[in-house]
């Protein structure tokens, strides 16, 4: 459990670092980004695949770069619908923009566009603290027994090594020098 | 009874509170790796519905900018 626990904590940070090195950064590039993934791809590989009316999986490549080389094809219906695209109003919070789209044309949109790195910040954040508390715990406790405090109701135990006397909760052993016990973090 | 009602409802929680803490770390590798992709390729996936949405996820790195993940909803204004 411990070490599922220590590879939860690294798999979690590791987007952190990176957002930290260098994706994170980018912060001053989204003072207009709706305008930017309007234009259309110009050359995908899709496959369609029917999904109540049809899930479409289009990779589009850098026609110099691009792995598909002559497999690619021009998309031609998402083209005819970002034509019609304008903006006709926008919310803008930090890095998150929100829009509605379609005056003129005979199609309404809206969209949300998210940084990579904010959707990492938020997907890391929760098993990045679950991680962390049995860690913060522990150093809880330590902290408590090296002031001689109970561990339950935090109750000064220097009269009274023993037992508590607020909560009952039985003191630390003598016999341990540190007196904290080896646990799932090992013994500092 | 109250005490195997409470350590249901504990229970409960702690399920929810895994099950949900496992969706994010998922959500966060694919994040992850869906943003490794989109620095060499733009891609997206699009979902159409029969009440004329249609759902568009979108990543690329249009530019030479820092990708980012769009969603997209477009529907017929007179279907």
């Amino acid at each position: 459990m411990t070490r599922v626990r220590r590879l939860i904590l690294l798999v979690s940070l590791v987007p952190l670092v990176l957002v930290l090195a260098g994706g994170g950064l980018s912060l001053v590039e989204h003072d207009v980004p709706l305008i930017r993934y309007a234009m259309p791809p110009r050359r995908c590989f899709s496959v369609s695949i029917p999904f109540h009316g049809n899930l479409e999986i289009a990779v589009v490549t850098n026609p110099a770069v691009g792995p598909f080389g002559s497999v690619v094809e021009r998309d031609t219906g998402y083209i005819r619908l970002t034509k019609q695209w304008q903006p006709i109003a926008g919310v803008y919070a930090g890095p998150v923009a929100l829009s509605g789209f379609g005056v003129t044309g005979p199609r309404r949109a809206f969209v949300v566009l998210l940084p990579f790195w904010l959707l990492l910040l938020i997907a890391a954040s929760l098993p990045t603290a679950v991680a962390w508390a049995p860690i913060r715990q522990r150093r809880r406790l330590k902290k408590l027994r090296q002031f001689r405090r109970c561990t339950v109701c935090s109750y000064d135990l220097r009269a009274t090594p023993g037992r508590c006397p607020e909560c009952g909760t039985a003191g630390p052993d003598p016999a341990d020098a540190n007196g904290v016990p080896d646990g799932l973090w090992g013994s500092s | 009874m109250r005490q195997a009602r409470l350590r249901h409802y504990q229970d409960m929680k702690r399920r929810l509170l895994n099950l949900a803490t496992g969706l994010s770390l998922l959500l966060c590798v694919t994040a992850l790796g869906l943003w490794v992709r989109a620095r060499y390729a733009a891609y997206y996936v699009g979902f159409s519905f029969p009440q004329g949405w249609l759902w568009q996820v979108s990543a690329g790195s249009a530019g030479g900018r820092t990708p980012e993940l769009v969603l997209r909803g477009t529907r017929e204004a007179n279907p």
